[in-house]
Parts: structure tokens; sequence; C-alpha cells
């Protein structure tokens, strides 16, 4: 039984349901033509394999929406979109939005649930079809592809005896995942609290249309600006050069179910216990509805809480004995669920997590916290008034690595995020409102921002705080010198 | 086994030199020598004939490209006629356009060594690229026993990189496009648009990929693919306990709507298709001997499919994909909704596997 089986079961039916109008008639076969010739389109599609589509053309909306991963559709239309098959073809595009006076952004697995890389002018690149991965066993690294998703990567790293501190939802891409620093799995023992701390180098396509490596020796401070840019990054990464680790031998975990009234206890435990546990203990605490209790009922009755660890061990011996201080909390004979003694693996995690991850109409938002219990209690305080049919709180022990320098500069001892999901547009509004009311409240106990999950769209004015004020300033010193003309879009809000 | 194989792969991998045509029959009883057996080889190569080449294929040979296999399709080694086969298929699947020259036939011995060049287009990338190549043969009893292929690799491996500095006069092949048809056509269809969404599971071109656990979606009918996307949207398909298909539930209702079903499995059905397994050519294990018959009743004689009767191709699927859907059959994670009518009979008929022996031959017998 999938770990988190219960809470996405009535989303699963609920998706099910409901259907979405296509776009525009998809009548015949639309494809196969060129773009008009003597049009900026047609210029740059005779230079590249990828395809190009720009505003007008008979599939534009199906093409804007398909780079858009979840259901929710932000309205926003850029005028051309490049789906790239090659560095090359990148370079190609990149020159040319160069040349036309467009500005740039990139997608690749497009979860950003901000949809940040959707902007209502310029070009928007599509490198999703940028995959391969190739493994130097010996020197435990990695060439990996911006395309290849965190499963795969595991996966495959796996025949070598290897792992990487990959996404804790399999179908995320390493892309934008990595650059916007990476809440990954063990990364308190393996990367210093972030996945980007794995990254050796990139390869990445600047302003120029040139093709350069960035890493600790070459282009140091674009290397710099790689490690945490996310969405302000001045380029197209092309390829990740990642260190690998020893994979575990097994992830050896247990999954606590609570009723709400454990909420207190919980949290105290996460913040008093778990930072006594191991650094290659992660645990996870969700919050979130029991799908046989209808919408509407107070929290106490509705929600449960999920109490999660997992060990990233040599043995089984080895995890019994690194969970046994949470074990022993008397907590645990609290709960009404439980799944103990789980020798997993990489795919059985992903497996398990798929469920926890709507793939309908979503949003969320997402903080720093030093203090879980405060941030917990004005989440409590909040949770009776909200409109979204389901809405699931993560709170994730983090560690207390200091950051190696990079524009990665944000972390606390807990990472919080909060994720609205509901099924029909009209429920939309509402859930975006609740859900900025909640993170606003929750400033005065946040230590900034994660830039990969935070409400983009209802906080802009915020983005900065995902940075520290002075890899704010160096990030921003670096674009004006790496990409002085502008080709690239900033930050969302910023262009 | 592929001797369909079309001849422009053919001559791409092995490059032939337009001289070396009319050839000597091999006599019967008495071994050819080297310099015969090698000639013999490149003109069943270039008349596609795979049966003939496969028969001066030693059982034993080792076939090696070098280059990084994981970078290079066809980089590594490769064993016996099977492994040869294979090579060819990867070459013709990704390659197109080739231009072979060969400057001579060295003998020494039992060694032939054949320096030239090759010239292809790569087709992910339409990178034309030109290389130096010599090719080591080592022949043992009027057969091949070995097979060296040194060429630049570095260039192939940009060029398949799209690194246009591979490209023939520096250019990218795709900057001067129609001449020859090297490109594939440019593709905007709505269909492109939403597998944009399948790709990073079932890979760019559609043949799945291993580390996702997709299976190859090419080859498979129109009507089978749109019936299971249509399960998956309703809940007739991917239990959340279906662990590598569950994750299909959202990719498919993230396609826009039943037109947006059929613009995406038009555009899958018109991906150029890798061979399907050679299933007719494979001895039935005893262990599957009673049961394959009943297989073959809906899939057909060779698993090649039977769209009429709802049944897929099999020999078009991975064997561990295969295996594991019928573990999903028997276990109720497919086929358990009655308005899944086809799942539900294959369901009712994958009870009848005596057991899990039975189901790994059965897909190793179909599978790839
Ligand atoms: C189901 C789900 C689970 C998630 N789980 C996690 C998790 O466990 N941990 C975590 O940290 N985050 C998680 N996230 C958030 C995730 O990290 C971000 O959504 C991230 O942006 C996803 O990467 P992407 O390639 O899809 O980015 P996209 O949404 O495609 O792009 C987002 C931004 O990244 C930049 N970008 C992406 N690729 C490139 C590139 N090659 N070159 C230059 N810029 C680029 C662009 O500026 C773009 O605007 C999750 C999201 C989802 C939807």
């Amino acid at each position: 039984m999938a770990r988190f089986a219960l809470w996405s079961r009535r989303r699963f039916l609920n998706a099910a349901a409901v259907s979405v109008p296509a776009a525009v008639a998809l009548s015949a076969c639309q494809g196969f033509s060129r773009p008009k010739a003597g049009s900026d389109a047609a210029a740059l599609q005779e230079r590249i394999a990828g395809t190009v589509v720009v505003k007008g053309d008979e599939t534009y909306e199906t093409w804007r929406e398909a780079m858009i991963w979840q259901r929710a559709k932000a309205n926003r239309r850029p005028d051309m979109i490049v789906q790239v098959e090659s560095a090359g073809d990148v370079q190609e595009a990149v020159r040319f939005a160069a040349a036309n006076g467009m500005k740039v952004t990139t997608r690749c697995g497009g979860h950003s649930m901000a949809a940040c890389f959707l902007r209502d002018t310029g070009m928007l690149i599509d490198v999703s079809r940028l995959d391969g991965i190739a493994v130097d066993k010996a020197a435990k690294t990695a060439v990996v592809g911006p395309g290849v998703f965190c499963r795969g990567l595991a996966e495959r790293l796996a025949e070598d005896g290897l792992a990487f501190p990959g996404a804790h939802c399999g179908t995320v891409p390493i892309s934008g995942f990595l650059l916007g620093g990476g809440v990954g799995m063990n990364t308190n023992a393996w990367s210093s609290g972030m996945s980007v701390f794995a990254v050796n180098a990139v390869d990445i396509v600047t302003a120029d249309g040139r093709l350069l490596r960035a890493s600790a020796q070459d282009n140091a401070d674009l290397f710099w600006a790689a490690r945490g840019g996310g969405p302000g990054l001045f380029g197209v990464v092309v390829k990740f050069h990642l260190q690998c680790f020893d994979a575990p031998k097994v992830i050896w975990g247990a999954t606590y179910v609570f009723a709400f009234d454990a909420l207190d206890e919980v949290t105290r435990v996460m913040d008093e216990v778990v930072p006594r546990l191991d650094k290659d203990v992660e645990t996870l605490v969700a919050i979130a509805a029991a799908p046989d209790v209808p919408f509407g009922e107070p929290p106490e009755k509705r929600q449960r809480i999920y109490l999660d660890v997992n060990a990233f061990v040599a043995s089984e011996a080895e995890g019994r004995r690194k969970l046994t201080p949470l074990l022993d909390q008397p907590l645990i004979a609290r709960a009404i669920e439980r799944i103990e003694n789980r020798a997993g693996n990489f795919d059985r995690y992903y497996s398990d997590n798929e469920a926890s991850f709507p793939q309908g109409h979503w949003m969320g938002d997402a903080v720093w916290v030093d203090d879980p219990q405060a941030a917990m209690a004005v989440l409590k305080a909040h949770m009776p008034e909200c409109p979204a049919p389901r809405a699931t709180p993560v709170l994730l022990y983090m560690g207390t690595n200091p950051l190696p320098d990079a524009a990665c500069s944000r972390i606390a001892r807990f990472y919080l995020a909060y994720y609205m999901e509901w099924d029909e547009p009209a429920e939309e509004a509402a859930s975006r409102a609740y859900c900025l009311k909640v993170f606003n409240a929750l400033k005065p106990v946040a230590r900034g921002s994660y830039i990969n999950e935070m409400d983009q769209e209802g906080r802009p004015q915020d983005i900065h705080e995902c940075y520290s004020p002075q890899a704010w300033k160096r990030l921003a010193a670096l674009r004006g010198q790496w990409d002085p003309k502008g080709v690239f879009h900033g930050f969302y809000g910023e262009s | 086994m592929t001797s369909k194989l079309p001849k422009a792969g053919i001559v791409a991998a092995l490059v032939l030199l337009s001289g070396v045509g009319a050839q000597q029959a091999l006599t019967a009883g008495k071994p050819a020598d080297s310099a015969t057996v090698v000639r013999e080889l490149y003109a069943a190569f270039e008349r596609g004939d795979m049966v003939a080449l496969e028969q001066l294929i030693a059982p034993d040979a080792t076939w090696t490209y070098y280059g990084p296999p994981d970078k290079l399709p066809f980089g590594g080694t490769r064993h016996g006629p099977k492994g040869v086969a294979e090579f060819f298929a990867t070459v013709d699947e990704t390659l197109e356009n080739p231009v072979a020259v060969q400057r001579a036939f060295i003998v020494s011995g039992d060694m032939v060594a054949v320096p030239g060049t090759e010239e292809s287009t790569v087709r992910k990338t339409g990178i034309r690229y030109k290389a130096d190549l010599v090719h080591v043969f080592k022949v043992r009893d009027g057969k091949i026993v070995s097979f060296e292929e040194f060429i630049d690799s570095g260039k192939v491996l940009l060029a398949f990189q799209g690194d246009g500095s591979a490209g023939i006069g520096g250019a990218r092949a795709a900057s001067a496009p129609a001449a020859g048809g090297a490109r594939r056509p440019v593709d905007r269809s709505a269909g492109k648009a939403a597998f944009t969404t399948c790709l990073g599971c079932h890979g760019n071109d559609g043949q799945g990929r291993a580390y996702m656990h997709a299976p190859d979606l090419t080859g498979l009918d129109a009507e089978y693919l749109a019936r299971q996307l249509t399960n998956y949207r309703t809940g007739k398909r991917g239990k959340l306990d279906d662990a590598h298909g569950f994750q299909m539930v959202g990719r498919a209702t993230a396609i826009p709507g039943p037109d947006g079903v059929k613009a995406v499995v038009s555009y899958i059905t018109a991906l150029p298709k890798p061979q399907a397994a050679p299933v007719a050519n494979r001895p039935v294990p005893a262990a599957i001997r009673a049961i394959v018959p009943t297989c073959a009743a809906c899939h057909g004689a060779a698993g090649e499919g039977n769209a009429a009767l709802q049944a897929p191709a099999l020999d078009r699927l991975d064997a561990d994909y295969i295996a594991r859907q019928l573990v999903n059959f028997r276990t109720g994670k497919r086929g358990y909704h009655a308005d899944d009518v086809a799942g539900a009979t294959m369901a009712a008929s994958a009870q009848t596997i005596p057991d899990r022996k039975a189901i790994d031959a059965l897909a190793a017998y179909y599978g790839k």
C-alpha cells in the first residue's frame, strides 16, 4: 500500500471525471508545415532541428499549455516557443533572440507551480528533449541532460552502485530543480543541505550564444550564479556534471499516521528530537485530508498527520539503530496507522511518493523556518478557513550545514511548504488568496523562501528573500556582466 | 531475423567502396581466404542481404565499434550474428544518407584491414559528419570472428551531441536543408506539443526508457494507444498500487481532451519504428508451449498484434514491461474495470498462466 495512498484517492477520482476542452480544434494534420516564408519563425526554423511555434499558429495554444506540467495554465503568452533538439539549437535560438530583441526564458519539465518561465513577451526555449546520462563509475560522476527525470537518474546510477540527491518526486527533471537549489533526498548527509552543491559543473549557453563550461575552475562566477540562480539565471544550461555518492544499500524507513490532535507533539518531536538523528536520516511531516471525511469538516476531523522517516544506510541493522531515538518517543504509540521496518529503495520510494504529488490543478508556497513550532501554530490557526478542497503542508528537517558560497544562499533548519489543490477553475482564486494570506502571516517566523516552490505570482516582491542580500546583489551584478543587453528575462515580475 | 533492414543503414555502418561489387560465390567445403570473406561481407551489406551476412559471422564473433556506448548508441562490443544484426538496426535508426569510400583491402594472414571514410547525417541533430576510419577483420574457417571499427568517433559523437563544428565544412547540415532530404520535416502539430508531457518517460522518439520503466510506444496500433490513454483518464487503468503505471493517470489527464488524445496518438504512430522482436524465429520454450497458442489466438502467431481483436503487438514491447503487465492483469491492477472489456478479457486469460516462471518465459519469448 502506497504510503500516502489515502490522501490522493479522492483527487484521482475527481481528476478522472473532469474533461478539459481542447484548446483548439485539432482537426487534421496541421503539423508538417513550415512557418510562413520570410517570417521570423521561418528564419530560425531554417537553422535548427527543433520546432518553432509562434503566436498565431494554429497549434500555438496547445504548445503553450503543453509547456505547463500541471492542469492550471497560467494566462501568459510568449511570442515564440522553441522546442530544441540539441545544444546547437539552443545556441541558434539565443542568438536569434538577441538579434531580434526578444527576451528569453527557459523551461524544462514545466513543473514550476508559478509557471515562472511563461511570460507575455519573448521566446520560451523548451529544453526537455535534451536527455542522456553518462556515468563515470570510478570517478563517481555523471554527465546528465537537463530533461532527465530524478527517478530515471536514480535508477540508472543504481546500476553502478551510485546515487544522487534527486527531488522527492520522480517526474521532476533535474534541470529547474537543481538550478533553484534543490530540496533533494538525503541532502543533509550528501550535499550540505541542498542538491545543487553536488553539481560540479554546468555547460551553459550564454547571452552571446556561446556554449561554456562553468565550474569552480572555469567561469567561476557563472558557476556561482548557476548554483541557485534558478529563474533568475542568465543562460540556458544544456548539461549538468554531477557528483554522485555511494548508493545506500537500503532506504530503511517507517511511516506513522496520527490524528490531527497530535500536531503539536509531532512538531515538537520534529523540532527537538529529529535534529539529534544522524545526518543520513531524513524526516518529513505532511498533513493531508483523509479521503473518507467530507470537505468542510474541521481539520481535527478531516486532517491526518503523516510522519515519514527514511535512513539512507548500508544495512538494515544500521537503519534500525539510526531510527531508534525517534521510534522510542512516546508519540509513536499514538499512531493510528503505521508502516514499519520498510526496506526500501529509490524505485519504491518514488512509486510510493507518486501519489502525494498532485498532477491536477495546484499552486503552493514555501518558506524556510528555524522554529517549526511557531510556524505550525500559524498554519494551524488558518487551516479551518482553507477553501481548497485539498491542501497539504509539508515540514522537512534540513540540517544545519553552512552553505558553500553560491547564489543558493538561503536555508534554515526546516523547510515548510503548503500546497493547494482544486478541481474546478472557480476554486482557484480563493485558494490563491488563502495561500497568500497564510504566507503573509508566516513572514515573522520565516527566514526567506525557496525559489523553486514559493508563490512567485502571489508574492513577487518577496522573491529577493529567496537569497541572502549579498547573493541577491551579486546575482544582479553578474547578470549585468554576462547579459549586458538583457537577452534573458529576469526573475518573475522583473521583466 | 533482420532481413528487412533498409539498405541505407547497412551501408552507413560498414561503408562500401562502389567497386567491391561482383563477388565470387564462396566455394562449399573449402573455406574461402580471408580477403574473399571480407569482400563477400561487404557485398552482402550492399545487397541488404542479412541472411547471407549472418552466415558469414561466426557464432562467437565479436563486433566492436570504438566509442562510448552510452553516448553513441552503436558503440561498444556486440556478440554473434544477433549482436551484429542489432548493431545495424541501431545504425539505421540513428543515421541516414550514408556515403562511403574504401581505399584499400590490406591482407595479412587471417587479418584484413580496410581504411576508408564514412559520411552520414545524424537523424537526431541533422548534422552531417565525415569521419576517417579503418575496419579490421579477423577470419577463421570462412567466417568473421572479429570486427573492429577504428573511427574518428570523437567527431561522430560531436555530431550526435549537436555540435555543429563536427559538421561538414564547419556548418550544420540543418542550416542548409532540403538537398537530399537530410532533415525531418518540421513538425508543429498539436500531437507533438502534447507529446512533450510523454517524452521524459517514453523517450524523445517514443521508444521507451528503461530507466523510467516506460515502454516503447512505437509500433503499437492507434486504437490500442487511444484506448489505454482513455483508460488512464477515466479510472480504468493506473491504480495507486500499479507502481509504474499510476503516474500515467496524471500525464494522460494532462493531454487536452479527446482531441488531444487523438492528436498525440497520431503523432506516436507516425514515429520511426525500430525492429520488432524476431518472435517467429524463436523456439517456444517448453514451459509455455501449452500457453502460447492461447496468446497467439488474439495477439497473432508472432505476437504482432491484432487491432480488430483489440490485442496489441507484443513484439514491440520490452520483456520487463510484458512481465509487469501480466502480473498486473493477474493481481487486479489491470483489466479490473467492467468497462475495460479488452482488459478484462486479458485479466481472465492471465489467470491461466501457471506461475512466475511462465510469466518470465512468455515475456522473454515475445519481448525485446
Ligand atoms: C510534482 C512536483 C514535485 C516537486 N518536488 C520537489 C522536491 O522534492 N524538491 C524540490 O526542491 N523541488 C520540488 N519541486 C519543485 C521543482 O524543483 C521546481 O518546480 C522546478 O522548477 C522544476 O524543474 P523544471 O525543470 O520542471 O523547471 P521549469 O518549471 O521547467 O522551469 C522553472 C524555471 O527554471 C529555469 N530553468 C529550468 N531549466 C533551465 C535550464 N536548463 N537552463 C536555464 N534555466 C532553466 C527557468 O528559469 C524556469 O523559469 C517539485 C515540483 C513538482 C511539480
